[in-house]
Order: C-alpha cells, then structure tokens, then sequence
C-alpha cells in the first residue's frame, strides 16, 4: 500500500467518524427500546407457558384459574400447599426449588417491561407533544418505529400510517388482488376498536395523526 | 483469489484476523479467508461464474458497503488499489469504519450514492453496485458518468424486488436491461440463484 491511499484512508476515517455522530436524533433510542419491549413481550409470553407447564405438575387445579402472568408468579412465591384431593405430584424440595427461582426469572422480566414502557411513554411525549395527546405515547413510538424513524413518519401521507403494521396483508392484496386491509397497527386505539365501520375510523384516526405529527415536528417549539 | 472444493478463498491482508466469523485456512504460509457466496452478492456472481474483475491494483467505487462484508475481500484482492466504499446508513457505517481501520486500502464515505458529485474522489477501474433501492439503475448511470474510466467494468446488482414488489422479477430485469442498453455495452449476467432470491448481477462498459 502506498502513503498516499494510507493519508486517504485517515482522513476519511477522520471525516466519516464525525459525520456518524451528527446523525443522532432522539427517536432512535425510543426505536431501539419499542424494539427491546416486543422481544420482552415475546419471551415473558413463552416463559409464562413454560412457568403453567412446571406448575402444572404440582397443583394442576390452580393453574385452571390463573388467567394471568403475576397471579401464578404470586402463587408460586407464597408457596401454596395442595390440598389431599388434589391430582398434582408431590414435588421434591429441590423440583419446587426450579420452579421458583424461573418464576423469579419472569419477574425481573415483568420488571423490565414497566421501566422501558416508561422511558419510552416519556421520551416520546417529549418528542411529540400533540401527537401524544391524541395516543398512547407507545402507540406513537411503534408508529415511528414501524415507519423507521420520526422524520421519515412524518412525511408519510396518512394512508400510508393508516396501514402501518399491515404491509403483509397489503402486499397479498396488491399482488393477487385479495380484500385490502383496513388498519394496522391503529387497530390498538380504542376509537377504532370500538368503532364499527372500523375502515373508517382507522382513516380518521390516521388522519389527525398526520397532521399532529406534521405540528410536532414542523411547528414552533415551545 | 483462490478456489478450493467448489469454495472461493481470498488472501487475507490482515493475518490472523477474520471480519465476519468467516473461516481461516493456512495453505503453506499463506493465509486465506473464506468467502461465503451466501452473504456477498459479488462472490455469488463470481461461482456462477463472471469473470473476477479486481485484480492487485484495481482501483474500485463501492456503492452499498454496508457494514463491510464483502468490501473486506475486496480489499484482500485489491491489495495495492484502493477501495472507496460508500454507505449511508449511520449503524452499518461505524462497523465500516472500524473495518478500515484495520485495512487501509479502504476508504470509507458516507455519503448518499444519489449525489456522487459529493464524494471527493478520482476515477476507478471498476465501479460496483449493491443499493436496494427503487432508482438502482439510475444511481448506477450517475456514478458510472462521473467517476468511471473510459474502458473501466461496471459491475450492478439489481434487486428485483425492490424496484417493483408486485411484479415477477424477469419482467422488472427486462425493463432494467432495455434502461441499461441506452448508456452501456451489457457484456454478462447472471441470475444469483440459488444465493440470493430475485437478483441478477450485470457486467456492463461505458459506450
């Protein structure tokens, strides 16, 4: 290698380290968390299978009831004792020792969840202020996420955020010519689930968002 | 650039060390990196079978480096040229750099490949293209214009689905093709089957 293409390789180096750091913006991290929260939300999903399934063994007549993630995490720390009638086995102190300490597991997990849905319900109200009256702050940040960054949401036209999270239903749709969906992931916002022409709530809901997001992110700051 | 068992092998410039968890082999006291056709779109055109256009001095533009994958074995293979490798997504940038650290032929810009004027180069051998976007054909013509050699390689990846999703890949190449033929000589192609789905690779000179 020669001097010269060596000079170059620095200073461009030199160059693209300080361009790289100009193209922060605060909507990555809120993107990067959004996508932390749906693999947590994932994973708690099949631990909490996998917790009933342990539980399943000790006391299956309990777990008939539990309907959700804390109420078995609870049960398991108090360490409920079965009753005779019961067609769960007797477990050793050791096998109750695994089930506990993966129930303790889940829990860090549940955890986890809150303090992220806070730092993003934060940052994004901070982000978008008007738009986050209209929703959830969490909405808004899949919203960005989905769309791949806050700028690039707000240049989309509200039919396009009107599908957000739809684009395998809208893929089918425009190659074989199948029903086109009516929302994606809008359909998490009350309006449109209480709505019965769910199409058209979703369109208006994507409407305001459009242009709440145009006055977030165009208007004057506060 | 050496083939071994159906498998393409670069000489390593930076002994000892492999960039993306590739495999090393030792052939005497040579050593040499495995270049995993699945993950580079140049190296799945090379074993089927285009000619390797990077030899030791090849000066080559680099558009879509990304984080650098298949860059590193151009730069094994144009170890005395330079590899001027443009990105412009910050994430797959910062491994880019990195990489160059370590390699010093490559010379990292980041910039946008839609406006070449802004890239502070000279003109190259060979220029490649690997950008999946809807205008690929036209920022290809716009770099090749501006900083390919009057008898220099283009070499273009297309992407048929991103130039159009809904329709079958061999119409959008046939769209693509008659494009090319009004700025190029179109000398092979390849389809990149069974590596990569709905690609073709393009060997092309200036008219």
């Amino acid at each position: 290698m020669d001097k010269e293409t060596i000079k170059l390789n620095q200073e461009a180096i030199k160059k693209a380290i300080i361009k790289v750091k100009a193209t922060y913006t605060p909507d990555k991290m809120i993107m990067q968390a959004v996508q932390a929260l749906n693999e947590l939300e994932q994973s708690i999903n099949t631990e909490y299978e996998r917790l009933r399934e342990l539980y399943w063994r000790y006391y299956p007549e309990a777990i008939e009831k539990v309907e959700r993630v804390e109420q078995l995490i609870n049960m398991i720390k108090k360490e409920v004792k079965v009753p005779k009638d019961s067609m769960g086995y007797e477990l050793s102190k050791e096998e109750m020792e695994i089930i506990k300490s993966f129930a303790i597991i889940v829990e860090q997990h549940l955890e986890g969840l809150k303090v992220l849905e806070k730092f993003i319900k934060e940052q994004t109200k901070t982000l978008t202020p008007e738009t986050s009256k209209i929703i959830n702050p969490i909405l808004t940040a899949r919203l960005i996420t989905l769309a791949g960054g806050l700028k690039s949401l707000v240049m989309k036209p509200s039919s396009t955020i009107q599908l957000l999270g739809a684009e395998k239903a809208l893929f089918r749709h425009l190659r074989s010519g199948a029903r086109p969906p009516k929302h994606g992931i809008l359909m998490f916002h009350q309006s449109v689930q209480a709505a019965k022409n769910k199409g058209k709530a979703a369109r208006q809901l994507a409407n305001k968002i459009a242009l709440s997001l145009r006055k977030d992110y165009f208007g004057d700051k506060k | 650039m050496i083939r071994q068992r159906g498998r393409l092998y670069t000489k390593n410039l930076v002994p000892g060390q492999s960039v993306y968890d590739e495999r090393l082999m030792k052939k005497g006291k040579i050593e040499y990196r495995e270049w995993d056709a699945r993950r580079s779109k140049l190296g799945a055109g090379i074993k089927k079978g285009l000619k390797n256009p990077i030899d030791k001095n090849t000066k080559i533009l680099y558009l879509g480096a990304s984080s650098g994958t298949t860059v590193s074995h151009v730069s094994d293979m144009a170890f005395n040229g330079r590899v001027y490798a443009v990105e412009f997504a910050p994430e797959p940038m910062k491994s880019l750099v990195m990489l160059a650290k370590k390699r010093q032929n490559i010379i990292p810009i980041f910039a946008d490949a839609n406006h070449p004027e802004n890239y502070p180069i000279e003109k190259v051998d060979v220029v490649f293209q690997d950008v999946a976007q809807k205008n690929q054909v036209g920022i290809f013509e716009k770099n090749c214009k501006a900083y390919l050699k009057k008898n220099g390689t283009g070499l273009l990846v297309i992407k048929a689905r991103s130039i159009d999703v809904t329709k079958r890949p061999s119409i959008v190449f046939k769209q693509v093709e008659k494009e090319l033929k009004q700025k190029f000589r179109l000398l092979k192609s390849k389809r990149l089957e069974p590596f990569e789905k709905d690609h073709k690779i393009y060997v092309l000179k200036m008219k």
